[in-house]
């Protein structure tokens, strides 16, 4: 059949954390937003440079134009004056009047006032010597002004000439520059006319035009020297000429260039005015300005993604809440179906849902199972997914009525309302419960489900249980008839003496069997339901034979009864309920003297066998058939046959021993041949010694016999005696009477106390709280009961070592063993032999290899602590001697050393099983811990 | 000659019950102490009337009643059932094989001897 709860397998996007995929997502989008912001603003910036630097390149070229046209006007202005003839006249010759000065005098004064901005305007003689000068500075004139640029440069060039700026001496000693011209009278020149341009008249026209530009303009002289700005006026003669922009103006060129200029970035071009003239130009605007609209573009561009961003961001993360959700959805759907499935699963009873068609549905292990089962019986194959089911069970044929099963299968299918328990039976003997009701998803019906219960143990204890019912009710009805049906006679008849003896024998004799049954049968139904405690009791069970054996000789005088004891050299002593066993011992004891109504020898043999104790009771009785054996422990079976029909009994008593017999943890049986007698035998655990009170006593405190015996066994040697109790109330007044050394202690205890509440009670109380106390249990617990302060916690099922390895800790003992130290450090040996002489090891000690050798020849101590670095034989070399003899090959071996091993040192060591333990590494309780264990290896 | 009465049962001191409370007239008992020799006994001694115990060792008392009444000439003798068994169904089943009277244990032994006598008479 198919699974119809089936699995199916996510898709792998789903396996993908929610979150990561979100992250992945967002890193994607956000990352092409951001590209893409960054290249419309690149984009835009570019156009918008490309549009500056060209506003710029204009706006320079053009403002140099500007000035050039304005200073080669002052030439010409200088020029024209320069040609005037009454001037040229004036200055033709050497010796002038005053008449000459003064028209002198009156053209410089035209001259200064023909354009504003000409500061000062003056005559010098060829050799530069000032002739006159307007405003009139007297002081100065006379004084020779060849050094001036504007002197150079015309005597350079022969033409006018515009001059670097320079501080005038005239009038206001502004900053100027200067137009100079020869005045020649013909080719002789008789003069120079210069105007002295003041450069604050150049920075108002520079000004202005920078205002038209909207830019920044900075005029240089041919010398780098600033002549004006659209921003101050230069009160001083400042170089730029280390600026980048003049020094390529000067050098002729026009650029674009963007430069820092301290407070942001600016964004200049330069141009030479003319070549001749030398002087530069330079137009800045702030980047900031130039760049405003790609500033703007960028900031909304940038506000765009930012919003796209969060907008994108805003909705993955819905997005992958969404994920999740769905995400967890599918888990907690995956986790319920396993769930669902899990519980069906775990169901004993085969459970199957059909949908309204009959298909299979859904159908749990058991039921799988159980279809296996019914297609192996009938070699058919499992059905497919949409087959008719109800076809599949109408044709079903294993219940014993099968029309009746048809017909409620026909039923089911036709009214799938229809809720029922059924019950049938198969013809291999096994009986099912079916319980079958329609499922409803609302209130639709989605199908039916169907419980199919294996019901045959149930079925079984039933029958079993009116069998047992019938019988008992048949063997207290026999008695009963006898009694009523005497009794009634004595009352109705009248009958002789001896017959009215009889019967009130009779009479008696029946209610005292009636008794005994009614007894019987409670104690074994009290056993069967467990509720009954064994006191447990380390006793003597030879005394106890003979006691019983003593009854018994009293109430046959045919039968001679002899009790044989076998390894009498020590007591027979084993641990458990005494009056049980003596009821056991006398329910054998009866029916051997019962089945054997010839009389003969009974015997009753014990003895120790292993760490059981046996005990067989022989008769020389009619014995048991060998087909009705294996009967012989049944409750109220008794063997029938001809000789036995006179014998009494219950059938009860045989089944109680053995129930008894049980609960010690022992066995019981029998040989029997049919005529010749029976021997009945059981064991029961020994214990080795019992209630001793010596100072190494160890107090078992355990409810399980068999579990006490084995513990009783596994620590048994001459230093332990042992005493038993079953429960914590016993245990504890024990403890308090005659403290033992050690206190073995179980969980689950008979009585009120279990042993979490002994062992507290006893921490709780100072004259016990010292008393070690070994946990022993099935149970777990370990940190409660390191909590409450026991030695050690042991669960069952324990070896041997573990327990003697738990008890050797706890409990000190004397001449545990002897230890030979070899070690040439006489600090070591003394160390060695404090931290075990506490221990109660006996210690020898031997300086080197040599002497060890020796030590160990004289007398084979149990274990040996071994340096490795010693003088005359080493460690190693001692180790191959020991390894070579035969005596002292297995004598174990603790490697106590300060050398650090090399690998192959520490592999030979290991090949050795030698223990090691480095002195870097020493503590007392390592030692101790390493020498116990190779003691209980050398024992 | 007196009736004969065959006892079958297992238990020595049922059947010393009825033997006395049978005791009162002159029978001829016959014991038999299961289910084979109650048979064997009743071949022999063809009684005039059976008192059967059901349950017994070997063949149960309706086992022993369907095989007397298989043969012709026990057809007709009284049967007397006794049994501890006293559901009606086992009272049902006793006397669809044939017996004639039904007695639980514990029974009362005068009452047993007069329907004995009951039907030892009718016989008559």
């Amino acid at each position: 059949m198919t699974h119809a709860i089936g699995r199916k397998k996510p898709s792998r996007l789903t396996r993908i954390p929610a979150g990561w995929l979100g992250v992945l997502f967002a890193v994607v989008s956000l990352a092409s937003l951001a590209l893409l912001a960054h290249l419309s603003v690149s984009i835009a910036t570019d156009a918008v440079k490309r549009d500056a630097e060209a506003r710029m390149v204009s706006t320079s070229s053009l403002s140099a134009e500007v000035v050039r046209a304005e200073l080669e006007r002052l030439k010409e202005l200088v020029t024209s004056y320069a040609a005037r003839p009454s001037l040229v006249a004036a200055l033709r010759d050497g010796a002038r009047t005053r008449a000459e000065n003064q028209v002198i005098r009156q053209h410089l004064d035209e001259l200064r006032v023909a354009r504003s901005g000409i500061a000062t305007a003056f005559v010098v003689k060829p050799d530069g010597t000032l002739i006159d000068v307007v405003p009139a500075t007297p002081s100065i004139v006379g004084k020779n002004y060849s050094f001036r640029d504007w002197y150079i440069g015309l005597s350079r060039t022969g033409n006018a000439y515009i001059s670097q700026a320079y501080r005038t001496q005239a009038g206001n000693r502004k900053l100027v520059v200067a137009a100079s011209t020869y005045v020649r009278d013909g080719t002789n020149q008789v003069g120079i006319l210069v105007a002295a341009y003041g450069v604050d008249f150049l920075q108002e026209f520079v000004s202005g035009l920078a205002t038209a530009q909207d830019v920044t303009l900075s005029i240089t002289d041919q010398r780098g020297t600033l002549v004006a700005t659209s921003s101050r006026t230069p009160r001083e003669l400042i170089s730029k000429r280390a600026d980048p922009r003049v020094a390529a103006a000067l050098a002729g060129e026009t650029g674009v260039v963007q430069l820092d200029a301290g407070e942001g970035h600016q964004l200049s071009a330069y141009s030479p005015v003319v070549p001749d003239l030398g002087w530069t130009v330079t137009a800045s605007v702030p980047t900031s300005s130039a760049f405003a609209t790609v500033g703007k573009l960028r900031s909304t561009v940038l506000s765009i993604a930012l919003v796209l961003g969060l907008v994108l961001l805003g909705a993955l993360l819905v997005l992958v809440r969404v994920l999740r959700a769905r995400q967890r959805a599918e888990q907690e759907v995956r986790r319920l179906v396993n769930l669902n499935r899990a519980v069906l699963n775990a169901a004993p009873d085969a459970i199957f849902m059909l949908d309204p068609e009959g298909r299979m549905l859904a159908q749990n292990t058991a039921t799988y199972a159980l279809s296996q089962e019914d297609a192996m019986r009938t070699g058919r194959a499992d059905p497919d997914a949409d087959e008719n089911v109800y076809e599949r069970l109408r044709e079903y044929d294993a219940p014993t009525d099968v029309e009746q099963w048809r017909r409620t299968i026909d039923a089911l299918e036709r009214d799938p309302e229809l809720e029922v328990t059924y019950d049938y039976e198969r013809t291999d003997g096994r009986s099912f419960r079916v319980y079958t009701a329609p499922v409803r998803d609302g209130a639709r019906v989605a199908g039916r489900i169907f419980v199919h219960q294996d019901r045959t143990p149930e079925r079984e204890a039933e029958r079993m249980k009116s069998e047992l019912v019938a019988t008992v009710s048949h063997e207290l009805r026999t008695p009963l008839a006898s009694i009523l049906g005497f009794a009634e006679l004595l009352r109705h008849r009248d009958v002789d003496d001896a017959t009215h003896e009889r019967y009130v024998d009779t009479i008696h004799g029946e209610a005292y069997r009636l008794t005994n049954l009614v007894n019987d049968f409670l104690d074994l139904q009290r056993i069967e339901e467990g509720d009954f405690t064994l006191t447990l009791d380390a006793f003597d069970l030879a005394e106890l034979l003979g006691e019983q054996v003593a009854v018994f000789k009293v109430q046959s005088i045919r039968h001679e009864l002899q009790l044989e004891l076998e390894g009498d050299e020590e007591p027979l002593t084993v641990l458990g309920d005494r009056e049980r066993i003596a009821q056991l011992v006398a329910n054998l004891l009866s029916n051997a003297i019962k089945y054997s109504p010839d009389g003969g020898p009974i015997s009753v043999r014990c003895a120790a066998n292993g760490g059981q104790i046996e005990v067989a009771v022989s008769d020389p009785g009619i014995g048991i058939p060998a087909d009705q054996q294996q009967h012989v422990f049944t409750k109220f079976f008794r063997v029938d046959s001809s000789d036995t029909r006179k014998i009494g009994g219950t059938g009860l008593g045989l089944a109680l021993c053995r129930e008894i017999v049980d609960a010690h943890g022992g066995r019981i049986g029998f040989e029997s041949v049919r005529g010749e007698g029976s021997t009945f035998w059981f064991t029961l655990p020994a214990v080795h010694r019992a209630n001793g009170h010596g100072p190494r006593r160890i107090l078992v405190v355990e409810d399980d016999p068999a579990a006490a015996a084995l513990l009783g066994d596994y620590l048994a040697d001459e230093h332990h005696t042992f005493e038993f109790t079953a429960t914590g109330e016993q245990a504890i007044s024990r403890a308090l009477e005659d403290p033992p050394a050690v206190i073995c202690l179980d969980i689950a205890l008979a009585g009120e106390l279990d042993g979490w509440q002994v062992l507290a009670q006893l921490k709780a109380n100072p004259a016990t709280a010292q008393i070690p106390v070994i946990v022993c249990t099935g149970r777990n617990g370990r940190d409660r009961a390191a909590a409450l302060g026991t030695a050690d916690f042991i669960t069952k099922p324990f070896s041997g070592r573990r327990i003697r390895d738990a008890v050797a800790r706890v409990l000190p003992s004397g001449g545990r063993g002897t230890v030979l130290v070899v070690d040439d450090d006489p600090a070591v040996r003394a160390l060695v032999r404090e931290t075990l002489v506490r221990d109660q090891v006996k210690v020898r000690e031997a300086a080197d290899g040599e002497e060890a050798l020796e030590a160990i020849a004289e007398q084979q101590p149990d274990a040996l602590v071994l340096d490795l670095v010693m003088p005359t034989l080493d460690g190693f070399h001692v180790l191959d001697r020991l390894q070579d003899d035969p005596r002292t090959k297995l004598l174990p071996v603790i490697v106590l050393t300060a050398r650090r091993l090399s690998g192959e040192e520490h592999d030979l060591l290991k090949a050795r099983s030698v223990s090691l333990l480095e002195k870097s590494a020493y503590s007392p309780q390592e030692l101790r811990a390493l020498v116990d264990r190779a003691l209980v290896d050398a024992a | 000659m007196p009736p004969r009465v065959l006892i079958c049962d297992n238990e020595e001191v049922l059947r010393t019950l009825v033997r006395d409370a049978l005791a009162i007239a002159d029978y001829e008992i016959v014991e038999a102490r299961d289910g084979d020799e109650s048979v064997q006994a009743a071949r022999s001694c063809e009684p005039d009337l059976i008192v059967l115990d059901m349950m017994m060792p070997g063949r149960t008392g309706l086992e022993v009643l369907s095989e007397l009444r298989s043969e012709a000439r026990f057809a007709e003798t009284p049967v007397i059932m006794l049994t501890a068994r006293a559901q009606a169904s086992d009272r049902n089943a006793a006397l669809a094989a044939g017996v004639d009277r039904f007695l639980a244990k514990p029974f009362s032994p005068l009452a047993l001897a007069s329907v004995v006598e009951e039907l030892l008479d009718g016989r008559s």
